[in-house]
């Protein structure tokens, strides 16, 4: 089950990071499911063998601030969640501009978020 | 300032079995930073498994990765079973680890003729895949498979393994230690390839815990972490404790698994002795429902899934994290300063798994 | 330094330990998944092998009597051979060879199709 779940806001997100980088977490990785009106994102952090996740939603719309500055493996996970859902992330160091895993050739853009894509319009379909 | 260049690695490169891309920026011969560039494989994975029958994407997990067919069914079923509330018989947990620790060890005697291949040391990689026929002749006969071998499933496993196989997995076993030990002081001892090796790549381990490196990785440069110390399946009863060099170099990384062959070998020795009777399968019913977070040690370090389910035949969401995917940032960081020659050796050191980055 | 030489001396004397291999074969274990094989006469077109199959390899047309598997898709996982009630599908310990061409192996029943008797398994 899932356990060791904080919630917390979007605005305490920086300030939690700082503090687990300074007690030497581990990133293990950052999942978002899509819900309706947005996203759920989970922040997977672990000491050891113990796991703590930081846990919110956000509205389709709204910026996420990024953690890379300080956990700069952070930016695999965030390039990650612009390829799959096409949340947007702020400040962003290292921006692959959702060409991380998908490139300008695959017919849909953010597959994993199909509610928010049909929502905004940018769904591109083979011709 | 230097003039600087930029020499593409991949993504058709010797090393790499499948494709990827580093575009590594030099001054002269020195790296001094490394851009991924990955996408060339992407099957969407995690989008199909939103449409498929959750029993069948089972099989899905098993193709996420060839290598690691083993530990993505185990990490999948064990999460299932979590969501719906099934308790696997003891037996099944034993078969389970002694195929996972099969698994393994291919694996592991995989990335070592690999290695090998990379150093140049051609006799020492024909030498090692002999030792990995062995282990994927115990395979093909207790699992009916040499990779795909789709032993377990939802509930235990599809297989039992009896006397007869039992006592062929314990004749090869034996086989198998005694090529492993003429391989062993090769891969310690050997001036060739410690020249290749030793402080080539380093990652110390502050560096190590705040890039997220996990698996051999982790271990060589003096993490003791394991996830099968959280005693999933039936490694809770069985006694080891994780192999950690502390000399946080490729040469490091590469101890770790040649160790771990042998660590792999006493566990299946004492699974078997342990091995309990009984059943080993339980019948499964209904649809999971919920969330659940699955940690599992993989041959390349710890494998992350986030499953969410809401009750209907396919799963609301399957995250998956695979380690190389989190061993790539201390790569990039790794390769950092190396030499150019150097490089093929590093990027391998990670154990690289395309298939499970990409999906 | 010398660590490698004595396996290297060793193998220079000894037999290959490989084999020629169109010529000399072995004989895959008894319990290896080879490719699947249908004994069409005693299947009685319930569908359950293709609701059960992950792959999506199988065919089953019950107006047409016809039961077909694309032998290049199929994973040999063995869900058809558990759930099929008349033991019609077997497990067969050769593997399926190349071929030119990627096409569904048909297999056609002739005359009515057998009635289904659930003790009939304990019979055989």
């Amino acid at each position: 089950m899932l356990t060791n779940v904080r919630l917390i806001s979007k605005d305490d997100l920086l300030e939690t990071v700082q503090e687990l980088a300074r007690d030497n977490y581990r990133l293990l990785s950052i999942t978002a499911t899509e819900i309706a009106g947005g996203f759920d994102l989970i922040y997977h952090f672990a000491q050891g063998m113990t796991m703590l996740n930081l846990r919110f939603s956000i509205g389709y719309e709204q910026e996420v601030p990024s953690i890379t500055p300080f956990y700069f493996c952070a930016f695999v996970p965030e390039n990650e969640l612009k390829d799959f859902h096409g949340i947007k992330i702020a400040n962003l160091p290292i921006n692959y501009r959702q060409l991380f895993i998908l490139s300008e050739l695959t017919p849909v853009k953010t597959p994993l978020a199909p509610r928010a894509a049909a929502a905004s319009g940018t769904e591109v379909l083979p011709e | 300032m230097k003039r600087r260049t930029v020499i593409p690695f991949g993504p058709q490169h010797v090393v790499f079995p499948e494709p990827i891309q580093f575009r590594l920026i030099l001054e002269e011969e020195r790296v001094v930073d490394a851009i991924p560039a990955l996408g060339y494989m992407h099957r969407g994975i995690e989008q199909l498994a939103t449409v498929k029958d959750f029993t069948k994407t089972l099989y899905l997990a098993e193709r996420i990765c060839g290598i690691c067919s083993v530990m993505h069914t185990l990490a999948y079923a064990q999460a299932i079973e979590e969501l719906m509330g099934i308790e696997v018989p003891p037996r099944a947990k034993y078969l389970r680890t002694i195929w996972a620790e099969l698994g393994r060890l291919q694996s592991h005697l995989l990335w070592m003729g690999l290695a090998a291949d990379a150093i140049g040391y051609e006799s020492l990689f024909m030498q090692t895949w002999r030792a990995r026929e062995v282990v994927l002749e115990m395979i093909e006969f207790t699992e009916g498979s040499r990779i795909m071998t789709g032993s377990i499933t939802i509930g235990g496993t599809k297989r039992d393994l009896h006397a007869e196989s039992l006592e062929f997995l314990l004749h090869k076993l034996e086989h198998l230690e005694q090529a492993l030990n003429d391989i062993y002081p090769v891969f310690s001892d050997d001036p060739l390839i410690k020249q290749r090796t030793v402080g080539v790549g380093l990652l110390s381990k502050a560096d190590a815990i705040k890039l997220g490196a996990v698996g051999p990785t982790a271990r060589g440069s003096g993490i003791a972490e394991d996830m099968r110390l959280l005693g999933y399946a039936a490694y809770g009863e069985l006694d080891f404790q994780p192999v950690v060099e502390t000399s946080c170099d490729s040469y490091g990384r590469m101890l770790v698994r040649v160790k771990e062959c042998f660590q792999s070998i006493e566990l299946i020795r004492k699974a078997i002795a342990k091995l309990p009777p009984g059943e080993v399968l339980v019948k499964v019913k209904g649809r999971p429902e919920g969330e659940v977070i699955m940690r599992i040690e993989q041959p390349r370090g710890e494998l992350l899934y986030y499953l969410k389910a809401g009750g209907d035949k396919s799963l609301a969401r399957w995250r998956i994290r695979t380690p190389t995917l989190s061993n790539l940032p201390p790569l990039v960081h790794m390769v950092k300063g190396a030499r150019l020659a150097d490089v093929p050796l590093i990027t391998l050191s990670i154990d690289t798994c395309i298939a499970c980055v990409e999906r | 330094m010398f660590e490698m030489l004595a396996t290297v001396l060793q193998n220079l004397v000894a037999k290959p330990a490989t084999r020629e291999y169109p010529a000399k074969r072995r004989e895959p274990f008894p319990t290896y998944r080879g490719r699947i094989e249908s004994l069409i006469e005693r299947c009685i077109f319930c569908l359950k092998c293709q609701a059960a199959c992950p792959a999506n390899c199988l065919v089953v047309n019950r107006k047409e009597q016809t039961w077909s598997v694309d032998q290049y898709r199929c994973i040999v996982c063995g869900m058809c051979v558990e759930v099929c009630p008349t033991e019609a599908i077997v497990m067969s310990r050769i593997y399926h060879g190349p071929a030119r061409h990627r096409e569904p192996i048909v297999t056609h029943q002739e005359g009515p199709i057998p009635k289904f008797n659930p003790r009939a398994k304990d019979v055989n």
